[in-house]
């Protein structure tokens, strides 16, 4: 099986986010398909980035896209294509 | 001698068209591909963005040398007063961190991280004090062509796309850029190597101008 990119998973992570948000860790990472220390880095690198928001539902952290995470999952394609071009992954 | 400072004016005319050219081409791609960076925060897309900004800096900044150096009436490119001192040290850092940031670029892509940008930037400052201090400029030439002979030898082993044969062009003409400032180049020679210059940018800029969202 090949191996997922970076920018392939975030843009996975971001659209089960979308899709079945607000959502929280557990069923994120076994929708996603990742381990814990994957996870962890992943999420680091989203919220660093502000596509994701954490917020607590029910004293439950859950984590929602934000307006930025809507722009990057629009403008994934030709993010995608720019960085394949250019040989900039 | 009405001819030669003709001739000395005409240089100066040339390299102001190609300052200004060059520049707004590469600030240009440095806007173009604002959006994207700020959307995806990819560092490869960083990469590409800072050496497009070095080099309009370099540009820049090596026409002020020549506008100075002009200006005091010395030997022409090439002499050292304090302010052409000043833009000589900028234009060298400018130009180094340029090729530096392309040879990221083509090899260390979205992996770059901070420790890595520190590095480039000591490498190039440490490059540059050392090439003033010895009053060596084929030092930092050398430096440039050996690097580029990096991106070129890294292109060659790998499978590299259309993109990375561009960028090696890029840092070959880059070293060339430098070396038209160290030896005294005719007006036909530089006239011709910046139009393949421009050409190579200009190419560059078109394939950004698909993308702009």
């Amino acid at each position: 099986m090949r191996r997922r990119d970076r920018l392939e998973t975030v843009y996975a992570i971001l659209c089960i986010i979308r899709d079945k948000g607000p959502i929280k860790r557990t069923p994120l990472l076994r929708s996603a398909n990742l381990c814990g220390a994957s996870y962890k880095e992943y999420y680091t690198e989203l919220t660093s980035k502000e596509f994701i928001i954490e917020q607590e539902i029910n004293g439950k952290i859950h984590l929602v896209l934000s307006d930025k995470g809507f722009r990057f999952l629009e403008k994934y394609t030709v993010i995608n294509s720019f960085i394949k071009e250019f040989n900039l992954g | 001698m009405f001819l030669g400072r003709l001739l000395v004016e005409h240089v100066v005319y040339v390299e102001c068209v190609y300052m200004f050219i060059l520049t707004l081409l590469c600030v240009q791609i440095y806007r173009s591909t604002k959006d994207l960076y700020e959307i995806s925060g990819d560092q490869g897309i960083a990469l590409f963005r800072k050496t497009f900004i070095f080099l309009a800096l370099g540009v820049i900044s090596r026409f002020i040398q020549i506008v100075l150096t002009w200006h005091y009436g010395r030997r022409l490119f090439f002499e050292y007063g304090v302010l052409a001192r000043s833009g000589l040290i900028l234009s060298a850092l400018f130009s180094t961190l340029a090729i530096l940031y392309l040879l990221c670029t083509i090899t260390v892509k979205g992996s770059f991280d901070d420790r890595l940008d520190y590095a480039v930037w000591f490498f190039a400052i440490l490059l540059v004090v050392i090439g003033i201090f010895l009053q060596n400029l084929p030092l930092i030439m050398i430096v440039h062509a050996t690097l580029a002979c990096l991106c070129l030898l890294y292109v060659f082993l790998q499978e590299g796309n259309r993109m990375q044969n561009v960028y090696v062009l890029l840092a070959l003409f880059w070293v060339l850029h430098t070396a038209i400032l160290v030896y005294h180049f005719t007006l036909l020679q530089r006239l011709f190597a910046y139009c393949i210059f421009i050409a190579i940018i200009y190419y560059v800029y078109t394939h950004v101008k698909r993308y702009i969202v």
